[in-house]
């Protein structure tokens, strides 16, 4: 049984290389924006917890 | 101030501005002088857009705000993260895209050349109004603690600012503004350290924050509905959003420091490094008020911080009044003092009841030395109508240069000038590009030369220059000065934001509509600030006007293009026929 051989990818394009850049977040571990902009409203979220913590345990 | 804290000062200062000028020396085409090189990274980026919102009014104003309101006022900034993501998400790119020098450039792209001209002037006239505040206000503090001549304060500290926003363009404002905000964090660090190093012995941050809640200034967050509060979770999230929408989307003054940046990439991480950083900062700062408060439970504070406003009022006719005032406040203060200190005994020997018998008490000694500077505050008043007594302003300078080591001193008054610079270099940038580009070049020399509109903005931002230093020379002011610098931008804030939402996410509105919605819901905000003292309804928090302008200007918008799509519908039946 044979397979066929995949395709090999395209050679990357002056155009592709600047577009991965600006897709790309370049951030370790972090592939999307969406995981971006989910860690910072977690942090937002973190924030106003320990706030209305402060809030209550010093009230 | 001795002559180590006057080295400190000029040499942090000057050495700043020197090096960002050798940096940027020699940029003459207008690419670079508005933009940049377009290669600035995102940790720049981020730190000036932080550094352009954070003028001095937040480092003399807010920590009064913590002295005597405590740290409710973060809340202000609940929305800020929200609207940054939002920012990132989906107004960034659309800039990035068409390449624009001003975000009132997509207006003009977006809709047409009235709606451009309308954004342009709003933004142009708002901080045209403000721009005299972020000079004034450091300087009426510094001259009156300091005793330097105001008018010399604002002359100097103006002139330099437009000097070098003037000679090195968007590159230069970027480059300062990034050391400009690392010795602001460096000092206020450092009056932190100090300011837990001076409270009594055995009195640790614990103990030092347990006071502070004990005297409510830590209610940090507010869940209810009322609408005569000014800062609750709600107002600071809806109304805070807005704001943070309008002032970080549609604000040249930032849109201006993100655009530098040599990537969509660059551009959103230093967006999200505000978003993670805003409240933490803010935070700080008020904490940094709240300490205070706790450490004038311990040592005297004076009965009120405008110390020479006391003392005018003092050889004018109120003298012996005023006296009497200061005696009853030292014998509430001392009592106070006691009350504290058996307080903090009783607490860490883990003496509840005790505890909360001498908080009772402390709490009762404050309210008395509370009536005390009210009573000044009245005094004040009746000796000079036109006096202002608010001295909140005034706590955090006068802890500053009463309880810090002469050499800090220089390096925090270095923090109250570096935050002046940063934010009008920032706005003086804005102001002279959306003139050169959106007028300028728009209307008046459409065929200017990219030569000729380097000159003219160097031009137009001298000139707005000048318009703030003869704005800060007259100014007076009588609210608390961030509350004023809010109120402004609230003002004019939601209108515009209706416009760039309808323009980014209404696709059916088109420029007529979007125009006259903005220019009538503009008109109504105008009117309900103008109405607010005689009709009750409309007093509510300034936060607000922001949501109301961008709402009503929204749904005018949506109306007038139905009715105008009706008409036309109308039209072409009746041609038909």
């Amino acid at each position: 049984m044979t397979s066929a051989s995949p395709p090999p990818p395209p050679e990357p394009s002056a155009d592709d290389s600047a577009a991965a850049q600006e897709l790309g977040t370049g951030l370790p571990g972090i592939r999307s924006w969406r995981t971006v902009y989910a860690l910072v409203f977690s942090i937002f979220v973190l924030w106003v917890a320990l706030l209305s913590w402060l809030t209550v345990a010093y009230a | 101030m001795n002559a180590l804290d006057y080295l400190v000062l000029l040499g942090v200062m000057l050495g700043i501005i020197a090096y960002g000028l050798w940096r940027t020396r020699g940029r003459r085409d207008l690419h670079t002088y508005l933009k940049g090189e377009g290669n600035t990274n995102w940790f720049t980026i981020g730190l000036s857009v932080m550094a352009t919102q954070a003028s001095a009014i937040t480092f003399l104003s807010t920590p009064g705000q913590g002295y005597e309101s405590g740290i409710g006022f973060v809340q202000n900034y609940f929305g800020a993260p929200i609207a940054l993501l939002i920012i990132a998400a989906v107004f960034l790119p659309v800039y990035r895209r068409l390449k624009v020098y001003t975000a009132y450039e997509y207006l003009g792209r977006r809709f047409d050349a009235k709606t451009r001209l309308l954004g342009a002037v709003l933004f142009l006239t708002q901080r045209g109004l403000g721009a005299g505040i972020t000079i004034y206000a450091p300087a009426i503090v510094l001259s009156t603690v300091t005793g330097w001549r105001l008018d010399a304060t604002i002359l100097c500290s103006g002139s330099l600012v437009v000097a070098y926003t003037v000679s090195g363009g968007s590159a230069a404002v970027n480059l300062t503004q990034k050391y400009q905000i690392g010795v602001i964090f460096i000092g206020l660090f450092a009056a932190f350290a100090v300011l837990l190093m001076k409270l009594p012995a055995g009195i640790g941050l614990g103990d030092a924050l347990a006071v502070a809640g004990g005297y409510h200034k830590l209610q940090a967050v507010d869940f209810s509905f009322d609408p005569d509060k000014r800062y609750t979770f709600w107002s600071g999230l809806l109304g805070g959003m807005f704001l943070a929408l309008s002032y970080f989307g549609t604000d040249q003054s930032q849109v201006q420091r993100y655009l530098t940046g040599s990537s969509v990439r660059e551009s959103r991480l230093g967006l999200m490094f505000n978003a993670v950083f805003k409240i933490p900062m803010q935070l700080f700062i008020l904490m940094l008020g709240a300490l205070v408060f706790v450490f004038y439970q311990f040592e005297s504070p004076p009965v009120h911080f405008n110390g020479p406003a006391w003392q005018h009022a003092a050889q004018h006719g109120a003298g012996e009044q005023l006296r009497a005032i200061e005696a009853e406040f030292k014998t509430a203060h001392a009592d106070r003092q006691l009350q504290v200190r058996a307080w903090v005994a009783a607490r860490q020997a883990g003496d509840t009841a005790a505890a909360e018998t001498a908080r009772a008490a402390a709490l009762a000694a404050n309210a008395r030395t509370e009536k005390a500077r009210a009573d000044t505050k009245a005094a004040l008043t009746a000796a000079d109508p036109r006096a202002v007594t608010n001295d909140s302003d005034y706590v955090f300078i006068t802890f500053i240069l009463s309880h810090l080591p002469h050499g800090l001193i220089g390096l925090l008054v270095a923090v109250i000038f570096a935050a002046t610079f940063a934010s009008k270099a920032g706005e003086l940038n804005a102001l002279g590009s959306t003139t050169t580009v959106d007028i300028y070049r728009h209307i008046v020399r459409p065929d200017a030369t990219d030569t000729e509109c380097v000159k003219m903005s160097r031009w137009f931002t001298a000139l707005w220059g000048a318009v703030a230093i003869g704005f800060a020379l007259f100014a007076s002011l009588a609210e608390n000065l961030i509350q004023a610098t809010n109120i402004i931008g609230s003002i004019f804030y939601g209108g515009v934001l209706g416009l760039f939402l309808l323009a980014f996410f209404v696709r059916q509105v088109q420029g007529t509509a979007a125009f006259w919605g903005a220019v009538l819901a503009q008109a109504l905000i105008i009117a309900i600030y103008a109405l607010r003292k005689t009709v009750p309804i409309l007093d509510f928090s300034y936060l607000w006007y922001n949501v109301i302008g961008c709402g009503v200007c929204i749904a005018l918008g949506l109306l007038i293009q139905g009715a105008i799509h009706l008409r036309r519908s109308s039209r072409q039946a009746g041609a038909a026929a």
